[in-house]
Order: C-alpha cells, then structure tokens, then sequence
C-alpha cells in the first residue's frame, strides 16, 4: 500500500536523507548520515554553472560518535556539493561545538542554538536533527531486540522501568493503548485483566 | 568527498526518508514523503512476529497539499507497517487538523501542537518536520529558477528590494558575507570589495 494515486503534477523538488546506526567495536556508538537534493529540472547558476537533472544540488554527510549515555564524543561533517562552493563549506567546523552535548529532550533546540542562523548550515542542521533520532532508535533497537538488558532505559520492554521513557510519547504508548496495558502494566490507564 | 574512514562497528537501524515537492496542474504545491526503517538484524516482537533483517519496522507516507500562500489544504496520511499493527495506523486521523495551518517560520512546533503528543505518531511526525523543509524549498527552487516573476519571491529573496526572509538563515546568507554582497547588496555589512 502506499498513498492514493496523486493528481497531475510536475516534480520540482526531491531531498533523499539516510542515516545509520552502528554500534562500534570499541563500545562507542555512532550515527552516519547524507542529505541529497536534487532538482526536478536541469539549473545554472552563476557559483555553480550547470546543474544537470539528477545532479545534487545539496549533498551533505554527518557522524555522530556518542557513548551510552548519549553524550556527543566526535563529529565529522562534510559538505560535499552546496550551493556556494566558496562559502558554505566553512561553516561545518562549528558543528564541532556539539561535541560534549547530550542527545535527547531538547536536543534540537540546542543545535539550533549552537549552530542555527549564520553560524551553520541549514540542510546540515537538518541532518543533525535526524541524526539525534536515529542516535536514540539505535540504541532502542539494540537494548530492546539485542541486549535485553532489564535495567537499560532504552530497553522498551523492560518491566524495571520507573517510568518507561516513551510512555505517553505518541498514540501506541498512550496510558489508555492496549499495547501500555500489555507491556508496561503498572502504568496503563486501566489495570489490564492480569493485574 | 566522503567522510574519514570509520572505525570497525556493526550496523542497528537504518532510517531513510525521501521528500518530493511538485507544482500540481491546478495551481497547488504538494510533498509527498516516504519513511522507512529497517533494522541490521533479526527482531522478533509479540506484535509482528519475526521481522527478517532489512524488512522495514517503520513504513509510513505523507502527502501535504498547500497554496502558494503556503496554507496547508489537504493531508493524506498512511502508515503501512507500525510496531504495533492495531494501533499506531489508528494515530493518524489528527494530522487532518494540520489544514489551515501555515508552513514557514516555526511549523514544527505549531504542527506538534496541533496533532498532539498522544494522538499522533513520532515517526509521522519526523517526516512532516522534513516535509516543511521541502515545501519551502520547493516554492524557493520554483522562485530561484523557474517562475522568477511571482510576488511571493519577494518575500523570500527580496529581489524587489525587501528584506529577504532567508538573510542569516545560514553561514553563506550571513550579511557580512560576500554572496549576500552579490545577491543583495543594499544589505551587505562587510568590508567592501574592490571592484
């Protein structure tokens, strides 16, 4: 299933962002992103020249490397393809100024604060924010389905928890869903019939 | 140019997000996103049973139809594979009151307001805050390079000699910088260039 067909239309715009996470053999863990823009249209401009159709008019790379408790260690940031050649790349060693920072609650606003405005790079600040939830999802993914470590927050099944980090975070984790009822019983809205 | 070489680690969780902007033949502008999640290894869950590594865990679409005037009229939303199937497609209905609403400065607050931690899903919500980004965009691509006559241009690149909306958006539109001496001089603050 996708959407429903869409109505005529012509392509204007495409931006095509992945991100990875890893867990490194040193312990660290790490999140990789690009961030590709093309235009639907073949485009000239005078920093650029030519810009064929299908050629990136932003293409943008981050790493992120954190420790366990989600605490920035490293940064890397390349800006491969911009707009103005001469220029843009040299807001990429601010990025630098988030290492030490804690992903997390805020942590959008924090980059924006740190890097937003003339200080960065719009499409890179935009990975970054991606970036930190793929930072979190990564280390869900491995303590929920991997580790099953009783005592990690970031294990979603565990029954420890004092407070389940996503409780109340979006519909299916809602203290009134069944799935809160199912695997965080003490919390849920309405005792389960188990309890 | 590609980031360094990374240290030895094993992939978790992959997230890729594709955005497309278009001009539709009535008139409107639409996005259309594609979210996608798949994992680096086996996951097996009471909800799912057993997802094979690279089958997605997250599989979602929007669609955000809007006007020139960046109002938003229509909103398709559908999530093809959740975490929990009876539950999270049933999180999509407030995304409906995202009509009306206007994309531009602070969208993705206003828009988190309006569909609401509880009756929404995070990762929907991830890929509106991207589709925002590229609806601007693509009304600036269309500005920029294809119809450089429409009024609203004005707004965004001040070509008819306002304050254009994106100066100090980012390093290369700082107002001490020289692209923003050749784009729009009247507001350059850096050293003037001998010419």
């Amino acid at each position: 299933m996708t959407l429903p067909p869409a109505d005529p239309r012509q392509p204007i715009h495409q931006r095509a962002i992945i991100c990875d996470g890893y867990k490194r053999d040193d312990g660290l863990w790490e999140v990789e992103g690009q961030l590709r823009d093309i235009r639907g249209f073949h485009i000239h401009t005078q920093w650029r020249g030519d810009i064929p159709q299908g050629s990136p008019f932003h293409d943008m790379l981050a790493r992120i490397t954190y420790d366990d408790d989600l605490v920035i260690r490293q940064i890397a940031v390349v800006t491969a393809t911009a707009p103005y050649p001469d220029t843009c790349p040299k807001a990429t060693d601010n990025y630098q100024r988030l290492v030490g920072l804690r992903i997390g609650g805020g942590f959008a606003k924090r980059v924006q604060e740190l890097v937003g405005g003339v200080a960065g790079c719009a499409h890179q600040t935009e990975l970054f924010r991606v970036l930190g939830a793929v930072a979190m999802q990564t280390l869900g993914a491995y303590h929920t389905y991997v580790s099953k470590d009783e005592g990690s927050r970031f294990n979603v099944f565990s029954r420890q928890a004092e407070q389940p980090m996503l409780l109340g975070s979006c519909h299916a984790y809602a203290p009134e869903s069944p799935v809160v009822a199912a695997i965080w019983p003490r919390h849920a809205a309405r005792p389960s019939a188990k309890d | 140019m590609p980031l360094s070489s990374p240290a030895p680690r094993k992939p978790f969780h992959i997230r890729g997000i594709n955005c497309q902007g278009y001009q539709r033949e009535d008139g409107l502008w639409e996005v259309e996103g594609h979210l996608k999640d798949t994992r680096g290894f086996d996951v097996n869950t009471p909800w799912r049973g057993l997802i094979p590594q690279g089958e997605p865990v997250h599989d979602m679409w929007m669609r955000i139809t809007f006007s020139e005037d960046r109002i938003i009229q229509a909103v398709e939303v559908v999530t093809d594979v959740a975490p929990y199937p009876d539950s999270c497609p049933h999180g999509v209905a407030s995304y409906q009151n995202l009509v009306g609403l206007n994309i531009g400065a602070g969208f993705a607050k206003r828009a988190r307001e309006r569909v609401g931690a509880r009756t929404s899903c995070t990762h929907q919500t991830e890929l509106l805050r991207v589709l925002g980004s590229v609806a601007i965009q693509t009304l600036g691509v269309n500005y920029t390079h294809v119809n450089k006559s429409l009024g609203n241009a004005t707004a965004m690149y001040g070509d008819r000699g306002a304050r254009p909306a994106i100066l100090e958006s980012c390093h290369s539109y700082a107002t001490d910088n020289p692209i923003v001496n050749e784009l729009w001089p009247a507001f350059y603050t850096g050293p003037k260039q001998e010419a």
